[in-house]
């Protein structure tokens, strides 16, 4: 297996994660994305574990339950009658419970006045993104596949096999070939018989200095990584091809981790970034063989993070179209008009 | 006390300063986490976390202002004979001194500055 890799400048959303690995609020109107989010959320211990027997690399995994954070009982309420109708549409398999600020407060001492209640959902949690992608690139070289950085697909045909042509003058040839490009889908998609209807969608975080343990469970609002940072995110904004960071940004989030969290204030920011998500137009994954060259799959979503374990052990078997392959026909682009 | 580093200017006016209850006499005007490895103050707080040493060493975070990031650029140019905007920099990221969260959310909507890479 040969792994073609962009150069330090490519756009990556797997600098800007968020590291959580979160099923509450997912699936909502796709009943299918919250089961394979499961699936991926049960199946991450032992792809931790794997991992770091491989590379000897700590995760930091914790899968322990996540927080839903509310400032207004109107939208935990919402959000608690939706979260019903979900579980009802997952035979039950869908463990929360509602916090009130009292027993909240018990769970997250340094919860702040202005949160009214919050959703404990007992499957999600969280990892150290930067530690699973460099476990990721540094195990995939130990079970013997070649990676070829700082190099750009430019063009791809197929007689037999595949012949990729890299922007140095690289080929590669191969019997299948998975464009997971991210962004770069959206050229190199329609060169290989897909639609790829992507977007870029950024997001801002920033992360504190590091703290004694003050936050227990990981919110979208804030985590505190196992290193002692606190992580806080993230902005969703539409504005194309742009990675920067803005000040009105980062106020917004700073504002938020403080609502949140007050002793936050007084604690030091010591870096933020920019990062693109990459979304199709219902936000959910797309898995897809090619109508005009079968061998060559399109498989992209957000939430890298959270499904990478369903990507390292049940996607093969789609890949490969064994018995055990994952239902995915709900993910393929056709959905999209 | 010993030190592992060494000042490469070592000369010109000391003042005392008070540190951890000790007075070390420092070369005035010097970036202070230098003046303090220089005598030999390595250790200026523990970790939060492991309760392990903490020192001031060179890109190591937004310990002294980044200012090492444009020393790096510098260095370089020079050595490999080359201006500097060859070199280029490390991208920028915000922000560029130690803030809190609670300054940074009392920031008005300006648009910053941020390098392209």
């Amino acid at each position: 297996m040969t792994v073609i890799d962009g150069d330090d400048g490519s756009l990556r959303a797997s600098r800007g994660n968020f590291g959580l690995i979160w099923v509450q609020s997912k699936g909502l109107k796709q009943t299918r994305y919250a089961q394979w989010t499961q699936s991926s959320a049960a199946a991450w211990r032992g792809f931790a574990d794997e991992l770091s027997d491989l590379t000897g690399t700590d995760l930091g995994l914790r899968q322990e339950g996540g927080l839903d954070l509310h400032f207004s009982e109107s939208t935990l309420a919402a959000t608690v009658q939706q979260y019903e109708g979900l579980r009802g549409s997952l035979g039950g398999n869908y463990p929360f419970e509602v916090l009130g600020a009292n027993a909240l407060r018990k769970e997250e001492p340094h919860i702040g006045p202005k949160v009214v209640g919050a959703i404990l959902h007992h499957q999600d949690g969280h990892a150290n993104p930067l530690r699973l992608l460099q476990a990721l690139a540094d195990g995939v070289r130990r079970r013997g596949a070649y990676v070829l950085n700082g190099r750009q697909v430019k063009a791809v045909d197929k007689a037999d096999i595949f012949r990729i042509s890299c922007n140095d003058g690289t080929q590669v040839r191969a019997r299948k070939l998975v464009l997971s490009a991210g962004l770069g889908a959206i050229t190199l998609g329609p060169k290989l018989g897909f639609r790829a209807p992507l977007r870029p969608q950024r997001g801002q975080v920033l992360i504190t200095e590091k703290l004694p343990k003050l936050i227990n469970r990981p919110s979208i609002t804030a985590r505190q990584v196992d290193e002692g940072g606190i992580q806080n995110g993230a902005t969703n904004e539409e504005v194309g091809l742009d990675d920067s960071v803005t000040r009105k940004g980062l106020a917004t989030l700073a504002r938020e981790a403080i609502a949140a969290y007050p002793v936050l204030g007084a604690a030091q920011l010591v870096r933020s970034w920019g990062a693109l998500r990459i979304l199709s137009p219902d936000d959910l994954p797309i898995y897809q063989e090619s109508g005009t060259m079968p061998g060559a799959y399109l498989v992209t979503c957000h939430s890298g993070i959270t499904l990478a374990a369903a990507h390292a052990l049940h996607l093969p078997d789609w890949l490969e179209s064994t018995t055990d392959a994952p239902d995915l026909k709900v993910f393929h682009e056709d959905r999209f008009p | 006390m010993k030190t592992a580093f060494h000042n490469l200017v070592p000369n010109g006016t000391r003042v005392p300063v008070r540190f951890d209850g000790q007075v070390l006499l420092l070369l005035e005007g010097t970036n202070l986490a230098a003046a303090l490895l220089e005598v030999g103050v390595s250790r200026i707080r523990r970790s939060p976390v492991s309760g392990a040493a903490r020192g001031p060493f060179c890109m190591m975070g937004p310990c002294q202002g980044r200012y090492c990031g444009l020393a790096v650029t510098e260095l370089l140019a020079a050595y490999h004979d080359m201006p500097q905007n060859e070199v280029g920099a490390y991208r920028i990221r915000a922000p560029l001194i130690p803030v809190t969260l609670a300054e940074i959310a009392g920031l008005d909507e300006e648009p910053l500055v941020n390098a392209p890479h």
